[in-house]
């Protein structure tokens, strides 16, 4: 059937089917297809949870909208307003449809501004920073498990192990504070550099937008208020990644394919770079795009740390002024991510590595 | 194996360091208001904001509170929500993973597909929405109202890391001749998961709650700092790092006391939790690198 139809149409389009079709059938879009899949149900129980966030309060969401002295029937014309009179799945299939559709995630019930828009406001600042505090963690996590491997048993690789321990060990906001501490009379002690008169914003990062706008002194000022923030969250991925790199670049060097091409006489370097660390680089890839969850929840401390005005921040306020439908916001949207990026870690590692088997 | 496991674990320098802290604390902990040089809700104006001195080894806070005192007190919380919330998860855990990997099929996808969803929250993301569907809305809750709802919040963040290890375990085990035989012996599921399965899966549980108690202090100092869970002006660790956050320009004691303590209390369940490993498992030995066991075949060269 399928064929005679292929048949009747014209010869390119045919050809781009067939294509398609024969794409359809590697195991990798098969893998990709199948994990999107297994996905959804995760996304519907993340947002499910989020919804029951409001519903499961002890308490009226009615009354906390309207306000605890409100009259009762100031309570009841919210009730209907917000739609909270329905039965619940029904409320749950309204809120998923105008969670996905229009981006709608509800009012604030203290600031009655649209919730999305605050976040859409919020998110920049979390990207940047996590993306900062990612660039730093792996430049040096990398760098100093390398080191730590290839001086086993060395002062260096003592050092980096019980730094990558303690970094571990020291709670992010701790670690904020003495920073502040000891850096503060250098680096502004909070906040975000702001540039919004300056010049127009095009990806609302700060540092990028400086530069498009090739104002170096904003990019610097952007720098000085990076810096401390991004240093304090990168510290727990910066230990985990150390550690991965030493233990893998170990392994590697263990190989036989690493002693064949020393016994070769290539130069140690080429041995290094080529040969291992081109090889250890697999598991390395994956540890960094998985730390970007422990980067998001490090974010929501380190960005109250640091009166750093991103989505962490955003949902702290909420907690502190009981913000219900803010929190659920924030918290949708960092778990979305969360999940998103988890799933493009997974179909990097098995595009990254042939040996992984597509079941 | 008990003596091959002492000896093993007494070559750890990890393992002993991270010994001596976990019994220091748990000693602290334990005697913490006999210890203690004052009462830890003693204000006083006219001792306000002292430097670490004899009287007052940690300094004083901006009510002139004694800050070791406080730490002390703060400690005993700190490792209740972390060894409770360490129990709470291994008790769900365990017996999940355990009939997950034993019955495989649809148990098996049910509860794997719980686990996902859990681990689909960043941890501490987690634990806050959790504490917000807890704590009620408004007026005042009570110290072990807040400490049962964190040990709760913190059990449930850490549950999939259980399920998972001993679900691992479970499977790798169904399948061998002594669990065949229990079950030709008309042994019911129950006596094959209890039995049978769990005690041949209880290293990797051991070293997975050591290492989880320094986490869950961690989380719970976390809550308290953003203000969850614990009552205002409780000398919980979180709490007490949140209060003095704005004095730490003009008195870096307040702060320092605190996060120093839970740095450490920390760092001494990662240690123990790291030499407990190279004890149990010499093959995963971070220090022995694989030499001297029964695959040895992969030396590295020089």
């Amino acid at each position: 059937m399928l064929a005679r139809l292929l048949h009747r149409l014209p010869s390119p389009l045919a050809a781009l089917l067939r294509a398609c079709l024969g794409a359809a059938r590697s195991p990798w879009i098969h893998y990709v297809v199948r994990r999107l899949l297994v996905s959804l149900p995760t996304l519907l129980a993340v947002a499910a949870l989020c919804f029951s966030l409001v519903h499961l309060m002890p308490g009226d969401p009615a009354r906390a909208i309207a306000g605890e002295k409100a009259p009762e029937r100031e309570v009841e014309r919210v009730r209907k307003q917000y739609g909270l009179d329905r039965p619940l799945p029904e409320q749950f299939v309204r809120y998923l449809e105008q969670a996905v559709l229009r981006q709608d995630l509800g009012r604030s019930w203290l600031t009655k501004r649209p919730v999305a828009a605050e976040l859409g406001r919020t998110l920049p600042a979390t990207f940047e920073l996590t993306l900062a505090a990612m660039l730093i963690a792996s430049l040096v996590g990398v760098g100093a498990g390398s080191l730590a491997a290839l001086r086993r048993g060395g002062l260096w690789d003592h050092l980096t192990m019980v730094g990558a321990l303690a970094g571990v060990s020291v709670p992010v906001f701790f670690l904020g504070l003495l920073l502040l501490m000891a850096f503060g009379r250098w680096l502004p002690a909070g906040g975000r550099s702001d540039p919004t008169d300056l010049y127009e914003l095009r990806t609302r990062l700060v540092l990028l937008d400086a530069l498009l706008a090739g104002r170096l002194d904003r990019f610097l000022d952007g720098l000085r208020h990076l810096a401390l923030p991004a240093l304090a969250l990168a510290t727990i991925p910066m230990a985990v990644i150390a550690r991965m790199t030493r233990s893998s670049l170990l392994e590697v060097l263990s190989r036989d394919y690493v002693r064949t091409a020393r016994a070769k006489g290539l130069p140690e370097r080429s041995v290094l770079v080529r040969h291992a660390l081109r090889n250890a680089l697999v598991p390395i890839v994956t540890t960094v795009g998985l730390q970007f969850g422990s980067l998001l929840a490090g974010a929501v401390l380190t960005e109250t740390v640091f009166g750093w005005p991103g989505v962490g921040s955003y949902v702290v306020e909420a907690i502190a002024r009981r913000d219900l439908v803010a929190l659920q916001g924030g918290i949708l949207l960092i778990a979305t991510i969360f999940v998103a990026v988890n799933l493009a870690v997974d179909l990097l590692y098995a595009l990254l590595d042939p040996r992984i088997q597509l079941r | 194996m008990g003596q091959r496991f002492v000896r093993a674990f007494r070559r750890s320098v990890s393992g002993r360091v991270g010994l001596l802290l976990v019994a220091v604390f748990l000693v602290v902990a334990a005697g913490e208001r006999r210890l203690a040089p004052w009462p830890p809700d003693q204000v006083s104006v006219e001792r306000a904001l002292l430097a670490p001195g004899p009287a007052h080894w940690l300094g004083t806070d901006d009510l002139g509170r004694d800050l070791l005192s406080r730490v002390l007190v703060g400690g005993r919380i700190s490792l209740l929500i972390g060894v409770f919330s360490v129990l709470v998860a291994a008790a769900l855990g365990v017996p999940l993973g355990l009939l997950a990997g034993y019955s495989g099929g649809f148990v098996d996808l049910a509860i794997s597909r719980l686990v996902d969803v859990i681990l689909a929250f960043p941890g501490i993301l987690l634990a806050i929405a959790l504490m917000a569907v807890l704590a009620p809305r408004q007026g005042d809750f009570t110290l072990e109202q807040g400490v049962a709802n964190l040990t709760l919040a913190v059990a449930v963040v850490n549950l999939p890391a259980y399920v998972r290890q001993v679900r691992a375990s479970a499977i790798g085990l169904r399948e061998l001749e002594f669990v065949t035989a229990s079950r030709a012996l008309g042994a019911g599921t129950f006596h094959i998961l209890f039995r049978v399965l769990l005690p041949n899966c209880l290293s990797p549980i051991l070293v997975l709650a050591t290492l989880g108690i320094g986490t869950a202090v961690l989380e719970a100092a976390a809550l308290g700092f953003v203000g969850l869970g614990i009552p205002p002006g409780t000398p919980e660790w979180g709490t007490l790092l949140a209060e003095n956050r704005s004095l730490f320009r003009e008195a870096w004691w307040t702060v320092v006391g605190p996060g120093l303590a839970v740095s450490l209390t920390v760092l001494g369940f990662n240690l123990l939790g790291d030499g407990l490993r190279d004890a149990l498992d010499p093959h995963t030995s971070s220090s022995s690198g694989g030499a001297g066991g029964a695959g040895a075949g992969r030396q590295e060269l020089p």
